[in-house]
């Protein structure tokens, strides 16, 4: 791991679907700081991290509005982290298998797409439940530099 | 911190060959999709069941946005219909074909293919 890295502040927004492009926003603007981060990457780190927060906001609480997700964002010289953090209910993605697409229209369900494509996404996939230091759901997506 | 104006918007024309077709416009997100959701909705229950999805001018897509097709498409294959997409920039169609969607679904680079990709219509 790099020893000269960046974090943004710890971020906190509502559990809202329309808190969604800010989220976008402020990632994609966060990771500015990492020069050497081709922008297709840019793109698809801004893309898992939808996809985490719409999991986090419609499943884990419900789209509660009184409810908060968190992240920073972490650049270092050879990777990226976003670290996201919830109190919902315990969910590791990493459990998920891949979906199969053909199944799923003929059943006529939309979900269990999402973190596919978070998994996809990026080169690691880390989850903490109620992490030791702060009792809050820790998942963690990490980019390293090619 | 405020939100970014105008995330995402829709319109429909009916085009050549019987077919209808949305353009979206902006950010598709699990925010936005139902929006897109309520469009196709509106298209099926005026008839047509010949649809293409324009997206060129569409920045942003998620799975939110993909799950709306899926919901949609054996119901509208059912009656004899379809849906194209057509006219992705590359961005677009990589979330599309992290999923395999271009298995399952017509993907044509222009609007104008998409169309044309239907059978002419028999006036059914």
């Amino acid at each position: 791991m790099s020893t000269r890295q960046s974090s943004s502040p710890l971020l906190s927004f509502p559990a809202q679907t329309s808190q969604l492009a800010t989220i976008r926003e402020v990632v994609s603007t966060a990771l500015g700081c990492a020069s050497w981060l081709p922008p297709a990457s840019v793109d698809a780190i801004v893309l898992a991290v939808d996809e985490a927060c719409t999991n986090v906001i419609e499943h884990g609480y419900q789209s509660d509005g009184s409810k908060n997700v968190m992240l920073e964002v972490v650049v270092g010289a050879d990777e990226v982290r976003v670290n996201i953090f919830d109190s919902a209910p315990s969910f590791d993605p990493r459990s998920r298998v891949a979906p199969d697409l053909d199944k799923r229209i003929q059943a006529g369900k939309r979900g269990g797409l999402g973190v596919h494509i978070m998994r996809s996404s990026v080169d690691d996939v880390r989850y903490e439940p109620s992490a030791s230091q702060t009792g809050l759901n820790q998942l963690t997506l990490i980019k390293r530099r090619m | 911190m405020n939100p970014p104006a105008t995330p995402f918007s829709v319109s429909t024309a009916t085009s050549e060959n019987h077919t209808s077709t949305i353009a979206l416009h902006g950010y598709l997100d699990a925010h936005t999709a139902p929006t897109l959701e309520d469009e196709i909705d509106r298209v099926l229950a005026s008839g047509c069941n010949r649809i293409v999805v324009d997206f060129a001018s569409l920045d942003y897509i998620s799975s939110a946005g993909l799950g709306v097709f899926m919901v949609f498409i054996e119901q509208v294959r059912a009656h004899g219909g379809d849906i194209k997409l057509a006219a992705m920039r590359p961005s677009v169609f990589t979330v599309f074909d992290l999923l395999g969607f271009p298995v399952l679904f017509t993907i044509t680079p222009s609007v104008t293919e998409a169309v044309m990709a239907f059978p002419t219509f028999d006036g059914e």
